[in-house]
């Protein structure tokens, strides 16, 4: 059965923000079609329960609008999104701060995770379905 | 545990994340919940939470201010 999300863009500068449980913390992250992976503010992780050290983890690099950024490869315990739940989830996380991300959100939803979605995005009617 | 209103919360903190436990919320706004911990400094936050997020069944950050006014630009893709 269909669920129906409110996009609220109600702002010229508002953009599509899901909320999506990381371990027991409801976090907003982006529905970015422009991200091919899923990257997590490390912060985020640290207020979620998660600790991590990031100085041994695998690193990769990705193209973003303010440069090219390092970033840290990690397994998240449990992340939901919509109605789907997933376990031992590869994720990548950066310092958001660090990077000069000031904003209110917390990460970006990749690729990686939308294509296990069917999703329609109805911008009249402000509306994000998932199939 | 106390509950508190979250506009008291926007009034007693401005300008400040703060992290509030098991909120209500409707149409996707906070209207209460139990304030765990606040901070100016969003890492400083996380610091002095630790591990209270583990008493609460869902937990819920927010900044009490306008954090920014600007357009957004936001793609990542694999460098080479």
């Amino acid at each position: 059965m269909a669920k129906i999300y409110s996009l609220q863009l109600n702002h010229p500068d508002d953009i599509i923000l899901v909320d999506c449980l990381l371990l027991n913390h409801l976090s907003q992250l982006v529905f970015d079609t422009g991200a091919s992976n899923t990257i997590i503010d490390y912060t985020t992780l640290l207020i979620a329960g998660i600790a991590v050290e990031l100085k041994n983890l695998p690193t990769k690099e990705f193209e973003t609008a303010n440069g090219i950024i390092t970033t840290f490869e990690i397994e998240i315990p449990k992340l939901k999104i919509f109605q789907t739940t997933f376990l031992n989830l590869k994720i990548y996380t950066v310092d958001f701060f660090e990077k000069g991300i000031g904003s209110n959100y917390e990460g970006v939803i990749g690729l990686d995770l939308m294509k296990h979605f069917d999703i329609h995005l109805n911008f009249k009617q402000q509306q994000l379905v998932v199939q | 545990m106390e509950i508190v209103n979250f506009s008291s919360v926007i009034k007693s903190f401005p300008n400040e994340w703060v992290l509030i436990g098991n909120p209500t919320i409707k149409d996707n706004l906070v209207v209460d919940g139990v304030l765990i911990e606040h901070d100016k400094d969003k890492k400083k936050l996380a610091e002095k939470v630790k591990t209270l997020q583990e008493n609460f069944e869902l937990t819920i950050l927010r900044f009490t201010g306008n954090i920014s006014s600007k357009g957004k630009w936001l793609k990542f893709t694999p460098y080479n």
